[in-house]
């Protein structure tokens, strides 16, 4: 392992890596690194809260959208389908000013939304930006679950029932986790994708990490400062996710490297 | 029914019962009226040669899959269906899990579940279906383990064994459950050469014990010295059955007596 790490082309990007990031501190400006904290931190927590939210609130949607167009019945099955297709099929900028524009300009129309509790939130853009990253990742991950719990051997399923398992109880402790175990590859690149999606929220006036550098970027007449940091931000961002899936695929994947 | 073995009939209650079972898929029509019964402690060997229906005939048993006509009772219960065609299916589920909990199954794919230690395989059902604690069902496990000869392997994860010892837990994870009968789908055919033994050894202590057992085995030489009762299937059919001896000593039926004239003499022990 040790020798693998300092093998010589990895000492040459290590060494180009030190080069350019030194280059970086002396030759460029970082001065408004400071006035800019806490909306860059600010920034980032939204980007956080963001990604993993709606990848968690998506990945449950994705679990019965998968499931069922496996199962059925048919007009369920058929109802998933259409709605993967549908979410994969348009560009998420699309359902975000559908969501955001459209929707959102109906709600104060409609009888009793203003008086309602909800009304503090449907004037805000962050629950638009929500529900429209919740929903396409679950339209990708719908067909990536199917896919999963289509690839689970038939025969570990036949054992459980012949034990007289419940179906809930098969989906729960059998189905679902071996189902997820064979995905868990596609969902880390996934996940990513997820993560580089968020600045889009940003066009509906939601202030996350992409939307702060856009400010910076206007008020300090900067150009590639900001954009540098800010791409080192998802760089170290996407770097996070990989390292921890690459941890669970080992310490859990592992064990069923044989199908 | 015929049935040619003295001893069975006075061992009173039949666990499985099948009456003019026909199974089709579409036009394709692979078992045509068959009628079976086992008895309690009966071990009955089905043989055949491939597409014979022996495999379909033992899903039936547990519903596996749904017969298309014909009546069966499992544990004296007989098992209700509903709807017709591809969509017939039991009409009792509750039952059938009751039912399924009492017989088990051994298949030729093993079908342990990779994502759980041997132990945790075995402790599954008795945990989530008869409500066992998990210390009794670890007991149980370990002792059932210790049995089969794996018990220094139940933290082993099953794709790190091999296919004998796959065999052997997953014999453990039906015996778990404690079923009154226990059904056996080529249990040796998806393993090396080498490694049947070690199965076929441990069944027939089950054999032994007085269990009651229906197998689906290419093992002649297995079949004629644990079963009381050989079940020879032809397209769809039981073309001959009876004792061992005379199903494989005096074989009367011409399909019979060409089935055992192509397959040669069993490698098992």
């Amino acid at each position: 392992m040790a020798e693998r790490r300092l093998s010589p082309h990895r000492l040459g990007l290590i060494a180009a890596a030190v080069l350019v990031v030194t280059m970086m501190a002396l030759q460029m400006r970082w001065d408004w690194l400071l006035d800019y904290r806490d909306a860059i931190l600010g920034g980032l927590w939204l980007t956080l809260v963001l990604l993993v939210t709606t990848s968690v609130a998506g990945f449950l949607l994705a679990i019965p959208l998968g499931l069922v167009q496996v199962t059925g019945p048919r007009p369920l099955a058929w109802l998933a389908r259409g709605f993967c297709t549908l979410i994969r099929g348009t560009p998420l900028l699309l359902q975000i000013w559908l969501l955001y524009y459209g929707l959102g300009s109906l709600f104060p129309y409609l009888p009793g939304v203003r008086g309602s509790w909800l009304w503090p939130y449907l004037i805000e853009a962050w629950p638009y930006a929500f529900v429209a990253l919740t929903l396409s990742f679950a339209g990708y991950e719908g067909e990536v679950m199917r896919g999963g719990f289509a690839g689970v051997p038939k025969g570990e399923l036949e054992a459980a029932r012949s034990l007289g398992m419940h179906p809930l109880t098969i989906l729960r402790r059998i189905w679902l986790p071996r189902a997820v175990q064979r995905v868990l590859p596609t969902l880390n690149g996934e996940l990513i994708i997820q993560l580089k999606a968020t600045p889009l929220v940003a066009t509906i006036a939601a202030v996350d990490t992409y939307a702060v550098f856009g400010r910076i970027r206007q008020e300090t007449y900067m150009v590639y400062e900001p954009l540098l940091l800010m791409a080192l931000i998802y760089l170290i961002l996407a770097g996070l996710i990989t390292l921890a899936f690459g941890t669970l695929e080992r310490t859990w994947s592992r064990r069923s490297a044989g199908d | 029914m015929s049935n040619a073995s003295t001893t069975t009939a006075s061992r009173g209650d039949a666990v499985i019962e099948v009456e003019n079972l026909h199974k089709a898929y579409g036009d394709a029509r692979v078992l045509k009226g068959i009628d079976l019964s086992a008895g309690r402690e009966d071990v009955v060997a089905l043989i055949g040669s491939s597409g014979s229906g022996k495999s379909t005939l033992l899903r039936c048993l547990n519903l596996l899959e749904t017969p298309t006509s014909g009546s069966l009772r499992l544990l004296g219960e007989a098992i209700p269906f509903r709807g017709q065609g591809a969509r017939r299916e039991t009409a009792d589920r509750r039952q059938l899990r009751r039912l399924r909990a009492r017989l088990g199954m051994v298949f030729q794919g093993f079908n342990l579940w990779p994502h759980m230690t041997l132990e945790a395989n075995i402790m599954e059902a008795p945990i989530q279906v008869l409500k066992r604690s998990r210390a009794e069902a670890r007991d149980e496990a370990g002792a059932l383990l210790e049995r089969v000869g794996l018990y220094h392997l139940r933290k082993a994860y099953p794709t790190t064994l091999s296919g004998g010892q796959q065999q052997r837990g997953a014999i453990a994870r039906a015996l778990a459950m404690g079923p009154e009968a226990l059904l056996f789908d080529e249990p040796t055919s998806a393993l090396d050469p080498e490694l049947v033994g070690e199965v076929l050894s441990v069944m027939r202590d089950l054999a032994k014990e007085g269990r009651t057992m229906i197998i689906v085995t290419h093992e002649m030489a297995f079949a004629a010295d644990v079963a009381d009762r050989v079940v020879f299937l032809d397209q769809g059919e039981i073309a001959e059955q009876g004792a061992p001896e005379q199903v494989f000593g005096a074989p009367t039926a011409q399909r019979l007596q060409r089935f055992l004239g192509s397959v040669s003499p069993s490698q098992g022990e």
